[in-house]
């Protein structure tokens, strides 16, 4: 017999012989980390909003000043940490400009800095551009032309409106404070490092990407966010709020579809996309499927069910489901709108599927 | 992000994507799911600093160092789980080729992916990869002695197993789930 060395090489070379890989293996790299950053920044955005919602509450039980809560959704189902939309419009602080968009949403900065009101940008669409050097116009996706001119000392950021929305799960609600985000990157279009936040705001989805000079000092980068915090949006029609497309049906706009969003993020599977609002998909290896809720059915599932990480897994024709946080939880083979062959519908693979009963579990999901 | 066809992450991944393909099919213990998993979470690692790595041209070892991590994390976060797959995901026989070698090969395969991961990480960069033990160990973070240590051991581990499968054929579980 052969010594175990080259025995144990032969057979791992016969292993892989002609194993390839998925032929689209860029396009899915490229998916994955657009995603990354957009999860990121929603996490950086929920956990400050929920430790805000706390400080707030606290202040509130010790007599500190307390806010309304954003009006017109009492009745819908929200995230705890949704505190508030945009404070009421006040007068820029001392030495501030305040400038206006004329569709009703106001930004303040330092007098001197620069503001861009037309920044020429395709998409997404742009409110501001803000910089402390000078804000030329030119860019398609990004203000590259302003980037060009960033000073090592300053800063520069630009307020962008996701009309679509295709997504709005991915976007928390706005809540007492807006920091920066996480910086990532370097960042689609802009082509360097930002900071990505992202944010929800009177049924309206935005996106602020900030960059900073390398020599830019602290007291910069609070002013951006002290202006940051200055935008007062005008809320949309009632009837695009998420409460009211959530009531309406349109699961995608639930506080449920945000917190399965945080479980995909939280499984490591990839979102790419949402099947209408009915569904998110995911994708796992080569495998896309579908994720959504309903309420908590009393009695069994039904169907062939196995314990997986704890949790009762059933198997109901071509899709699984399982109980958790007073919900069911189910997955289906879905073609997702953004992926082309070798992905394919199928089930999560037996360790992604364990990840994302595990993910659901110590997520927790909270309705109001 | 645009499809700049001269980006050279892109190109090193249009070039080596099977080579990388293959060492996470190994180091998944040849399960096609997880192989595509890990080669996809390596490759967004790499693309999130490709620039950093471009600059020290090292871009192969990183996503190499970033899929046996990859492996590692993944086993860490199922190593208290056994259920099985309602899909029956498992790996099985190579195709029920009756030929000898063939079971051979696939008892061993069987073998290496019953092994720890960072064990068999260690024999695959040492006899797929035919990497020198030094560069072993600089792929995992270890020592040279560690990863001598973690080669006699999974070669012992393969062939004790040899030996009991000579009559009674391979059972995983002989292998255990000692980390090493």
């Amino acid at each position: 017999m052969a010594d175990i060395e080259t025995e144990l090489r032969d057979a791992m070379a016969a292993a892989v012989a002609g194993a390839r890989p998925p032929a689209d293996v860029i396009a899915l790299v490229r998916s994955g980390h657009r995603r990354h950053q957009l999860r990121a920044a929603a996490a950086s955005a929920a956990a400050v909003a929920v430790v805000l919602a706390a400080a707030a509450a606290i202040a509130a039980v010790r007599g500190g000043h307390s806010r309304p809560e954003g009006g017109g959704t009492t009745s819908a189902p929200a995230s705890s940490a949704h505190v508030t939309a945009s404070p009421s419009l006040s007068p820029p602080p001392p030495g501030w400009v305040q400038h206006a968009d004329g569709a009703g949403d106001f930004i303040d900065a330092p007098r001197g800095w620069h503001v861009s009101g037309l920044p020429a940008l395709v998409a997404p669409a742009a409110l501001w551009v803000v910089g402390t050097g000078p804000v030329p116009n030119g860019g398609s996706c990004a203000p590259t032309a302003a980037l060009r001119k960033l000073p090592a000392d300053g800063a520069l950021y630009a307020v962008m409106e996701d009309g679509s929305a295709d997504a709005p799960y991915i976007f928390p609600p706005r809540g007492r404070r807006l920091g920066l985000g996480p910086l990532g990157g370097p960042t689609e279009c802009w082509g360097v490092k930002t900071h990505l936040l992202l944010f929800e705001d009177g049924g309206r989805y935005f996106q602020v990407q900030t960059v900073f000079g390398p020599a830019a000092t602290a007291s910069i980068r609070a002013q951006v966010r002290r202006s940051i915090n200055t935008l007062r949006i005008a809320p949309g029609p009632a009837r695009e709020q998420p409460a009211a497309l959530c009531r309406g049906g349109r699961w995608t706009y639930c506080p449920q579809a945000a917190w399965v969003y945080r479980v995909i993020r939280a499984a490591h599977v990839f979102e790419l996309g949402n099947l209408g609002t009915r569904a998110i998909a995911g994708l796992a290896g080569n495998r896309s499927f579908g994720l959504w809720t309903t309420k908590h059915r009393v009695g069994r599932l039904g169907g062939r069910c196995q314990l997986i990480a704890g949790t009762m897994v059933c198997h109901l024709g071509h899709r699984l489901g399982w109980r958790v946080h007073g919900l069911v939880l189910w997955l289906q083979p879905a073609a997702s709108p953004y992926s082309t062959p070798p992905v394919g519908p199928g089930l999560p693979s037996a360790s992604a599927l364990r990840r994302l009963v595990e993910a659901s579990r110590y997520v927790t999901f909270a309705a109001a | 992000m645009g499809g700049d066809a001269s980006d050279p992450f892109e190109e090193f991944v249009r070039d080596r994507s099977e080579y990388l393909f293959q060492l996470a099919l190994l180091l998944a213990g040849r399960n096609q799911a997880d192989a595509q998993d890990l080669l996809q979470v390596a490759l967004e690692r790499a693309w999130r600093r490709r620039r950093a790595i471009a600059r020290d041209d090292n871009t192969e070892a990183y996503v190499r160092r970033a899929l046996v991590n990859a492996s590692i994390d993944r086993w860490r976060w199922l190593r208290r789980r056994d259920e099985r797959s309602l899909d029956a995901a498992e790996p099985g026989p190579a195709g029920g080729d009756p030929a000898s070698l063939v079971a051979r090969r696939d008892e061993l395969i069987r073998a290496l992916a019953a092994l720890p991961p960072r064990q068999r990480a260690v024999l695959v960069l040492r006899y797929w990869e035919d990497m020198p033990e030094a560069e072993v160990a600089r792929v995992l973070g270890c020592s040279v002695g560690t990863v001598k240590s973690q080669a006699s051991r999974g070669l012992a581990r393969l062939r004790e197993l040899g030996r009991n499968s000579a009559g009674h054929g391979v059972r995983q579980a002989e292998v255990g789930r000692s980390d090493g």
